[in-house]
């Protein structure tokens, strides 16, 4: 268990940028997705710009395409749904049988994709590029009081653990004879209770735990004082700037055609 | 009987755990398994078990090939408990519990609740069988973990450090019940630190070490060898030293006092 | 005289689920720099007492405490843990569960942060633990390669820079294999003799509680029910066993012996063992 969360140790540009730019990014591209989110070809360049922070972050673009394609079930379900909202709309492109897809409902579901995807790929650029301990000085640096940061990056923390809890319990209910794979969607529902079960049991005690620690060391008596403090450089300026550009750019062109 | 023949072990993305290990256990031998973390023992153990299959190598359980024997199958034949009992409890009952493994491997309905009733009684859990097994105390919590492995009536049981967590009291129970199912006819392979539990009740000890057999032989001859365990790095309990400097057959209170009382008799 | 470094008296307490005292009418007090171990099954009550003692029951674990516990002239049930800053330190079981960070720099400098200590004092503690227990080695490794043992050992040194003058430890090594054990009780060991730490600990590794501690409490359903040297509480090998301890070996080698009619002392420590059975 620790307080690393999805932090990967790597000495990349991302890495290297100041906590709290890389904070004011990540809310940017949240930003930019809000605005775009009808209209997904003006998202496309976010997207561009959060795989390429994920590649830069340590993560990989390799990691970052997996999480694309596994969110294509994901993107397949919106498409269907917003197609169908918008199937009044605009020039015909699909029609098979009930599904009508137009252009513009295509471009709405790709722009609710992305409503989700880039800030989703943005904060875990963010997470993995970040220690926790920065990521808690940054936030009681713009002005989040101390328990909140703390509690912030405590939920952060038990992210890994919950999932090594997760492969432990699965091994020990197949080693039971439990089968994944067996029956229709409600029975597979039913399969995962013996892993949800002993998992949240996991997670409850694991809470507790990491309370214990941190009460013991003190955490949240006293404004806290960081032994290092990153240093807001020219990079950082230039970065920050650079994101203004980009994303109220996109902002503001999607939201002008709006 | 569990065969191994040249066994090599490699996670996904790691080292190789076990690094060619061969070995035999015959039925009805009472095994304690000891090492230091990340020797490879809990490899060891569910490579016994099935649960893992090797990289080279083979398992033979009873003439089986663990590679090609479907899970089914294996889990007749040997069993293996978790170390964290809390890892696989979920059900409402406990009677829910310990069928579930039954209700997978599809044992005829009739069947299971007689099954679950001589499980429970085997490890001494008093309680109904709607008791919830969210109340028990860590140490029920383990016993219900044995009973649901013991409901298969496997014939061997491989029990992964069962008394991290437990008092002396509670340990020596776990043993004796572990004693009384060896006496049974099961075949009973322990992982634990306690060398002086392992000298009470088991008849061998193997020692792993960086994913191979350090020594393999009678638990007195073993625990009794206290510059081999010095340098391996344990650290020999009183009666280990004692029976080492008496040259008494085994690192136990009685068999450390008979070998004194006759000392001091015969002087 | 010698003074006090942990008092309680009467003291009852329990958690906000418990139907009854978990701890009734408990007395105790260890000396400064004394090492005190607390025995006894699961369910005793050892955990809870040392909560109490830390100031953790009930201002973090929610339940209830009555009487009198003073730590270093601190009155605990007053101030609660927060009163202990710098007083108690307190490690605890799971190795796992204890190494928070990915850099042991930033585990050792994690307490005197939250403290609020200006940034040299915290370099300067830091420093200090790092020489004091010998972590030189540690320091670029990430703390969730080491072993359990290494973990405890950092889990040590997390707390001691907060210089406290009372170490309480909860089973430390119960979940560690012969050569973690070793590394956590030599440290152990080691504060108590060079830096003169009162120490507190729940163990039930009694062959090695003989060798170090000062005095032995067996506790049974929320009270002490021994209480002594080493040699004065098992030596009294029914006792012990009857409330759930496992005596030294080289006792039940005694015991045993008296069962056949030979009249011996009972050796506790190794050493008394090699005397008494003339070896």
């Amino acid at each position: 268990m620790s307080l690393g969360g999805l932090y990967v140790e790597r000495k990349t540009l991302f890495h290297k940028l100041d906590p709290r730019a890389k904070i004011v990014w990540a809310l940017l591209v949240l930003v930019a997705s809000v605005t775009t989110q009808f209209d997904g070809l003006k998202a496309l360049p976010v997207f561009a710009s959060t795989l390429a922070a994920l590649s830069l972050s340590g993560l990989g673009a390799g990691l970052a395409l997996l999480i694309v394609v596994n969110a294509s079930a994901f993107l397949a379900a919106v498409t269907l749904i917003w197609a169908g909202v918008y199937s009044s709309q605009g020039v015909l492109l699909l029609a098979l049988g009930p599904l009508r897809l137009t252009d513009v409902g295509l471009k709405v579901a790709f722009g609710k994709f992305f409503l989700i995807m880039n800030p989703v790929l943005a904060f875990a650029a963010l997470f993995a590029s970040t220690r926790p301990y920065h990521l808690m000085w940054a936030l009681e640096k713009l002005g989040a009081p101390s328990k909140v940061a703390l509690t912030f990056t405590l939920a952060l923390n038990l992210l890994p653990s919950t999932v090594k809890a997760v492969r432990e319990v699965t091994e020990a209910q197949v080693a039971r004879g439990l089968a994944l794979d067996r029956g229709g969607v409600v029975q597979r529902l039913r399969n995962y209770a013996p892993i949800i079960v002993p998992m949240i049991a996991r997670l409850l005690s694991d809470v507790w735990d990491l309370s214990m620690v941190l009460a013991s060391r003190y955490a949240g008596y006293a404004r806290r004082t960081y032994v290092f403090e990153p240093r807001w450089s020219v990079r950082d300026t230039a970065f920050t700037l650079l994101s203004l550009l980009l994303y109220g750019g996109v902002a503001a062109w999607s939201l002008a055609l709006w | 009987m569990i065969k191994l023949e040249g066994v090599r072990f490699r996670y996904p993305n790691g080292p190789e755990a076990i690094k060619g290990v061969t070995l035999s256990v015959e039925d009805g031998e009472f095994v304690g398994v000891i090492g230091h973390s990340g020797a490879g023992k809990t490899t060891l153990a569910k490579l016994i078990a099935g649960l893992l299959k090797p990289s080279g190598g083979r398992v033979l359980v009873d003439g089986m090939d663990t590679r090609v024997t479907p899970a089914s199958v294996l889990a007749r034949k040997v069993g293996y408990v978790f170390q964290n009992p809390e890892t696989m409890l979920f059900s409402a009952t406990l009677l829910d519990e310990v069928a579930f493994a039954l209700r997978n491997f599809g044992y005829p309905p009739a069947e299971i609740e007689g099954r679950v009733r001589a499980a429970l009684e085997k490890v001494d859990l008093q309680k109904p069988l709607n008791a919830s097994p969210h109340v028990l105390s860590f140490g029920e919590k383990r016993r219900l973990a044995i009973a649901c492995i013991l409901a298969m009536d496997p014939s061997v049981v491989v029990l992964d450090e069962p008394t991290t967590g437990l008092d002396y009291a509670r340990c020596l129970s776990l043993f004796n019940t572990l004693s009384k199912l060896n006496k049974e006819g099961k075949t009973v392979i322990v992982i634990t630190h306690d060398t002086d539990l392992l000298a009470r009740f088991a008849n061998r000890v193997i020692v792993v070490e960086e994913g191979v057999i350090a020594r393999d032989g009678p638990a007195g001859e073993v625990l009794s060898d206290i510059d081999f365990l010095r340098a391996h790095g344990f650290t020999p309990t009183q009666l280990q030293v004692l029976a080492s400097k008496l040259k008494a057959p085994a690192p136990t209170a009685s068999a450390v006092s008979e070998t004194l009382a006759r000392a001091w008799r015969l002087s | 005289m010698e003074s006090s470094s942990v008092v309680v008296k009467d003291l009852y307490a329990k958690y906000a689920v418990s139907e009854s005292w978990v701890l009734k009418s408990v007395n105790l007090a260890v000396g400064k720099a004394r090492m005190l171990v607390l025995m006894g099954p699961s369910g005793c009550g050892k955990s809870t007492l040392l909560y109490a003692i830390a100031g953790l029951l009930p201002w973090v674990v929610p339940g209830e405490i009555k009487g009198e516990v003073v730590v270093e002239g601190v009155d605990v049930t007053r101030s609660g843990y927060r009163g202990l800053a710098g007083v108690v330190g307190i490690v605890y079981q799971n190795p796992e569960m204890q190494v928070v960070t990915r850099s042991v720099y930033e585990e050792l400098a994690m307490a005197p942060e939250n403290l609020g200590l200006p940034k040299e004092e915290v370099l300067r503690r830091v420093e200090w633990v790092v020489e004091a227990l010998d972590l030189g080695r540690y320091l670029d490794r990430d703390p969730q390669s080491l072993s359990g043992g290494e973990k405890q050992l950092i889990a040590i040194a997390s707390v001691l820079t907060m210089r406290p003058r009372v170490l309480l430890l909860d089973e430390p090594t119960s979940m560690l294999d012969h050569k973690g054990t070793r590394l956590v009780l030599e440290t152990v060991e080691q504060l108590k003799r060079e830096h003169g730490l009162t120490i507190i600990a729940a163990e039930h590794r009694v062959e090695w509680a003989v060798e170090v501690a000062d005095a032995v409490a067996v506790m049974s359903d929320g009270s002490i029910v021994m209480e002594g040297s080493p040699e004065e509480v098992f030596s009294r090998v029914e006792d012990v066993e009857r409330y759930g301890v496992r005596p030294p070996g080289a006792a039940e080698v005694a015991y045993e012996l008296r069962k056949r009619g030979f009249e011996v002392r009972v050796p506790v420590r190794l050493k008394a063992a090699h005397e008494v059975f003339k070896l």
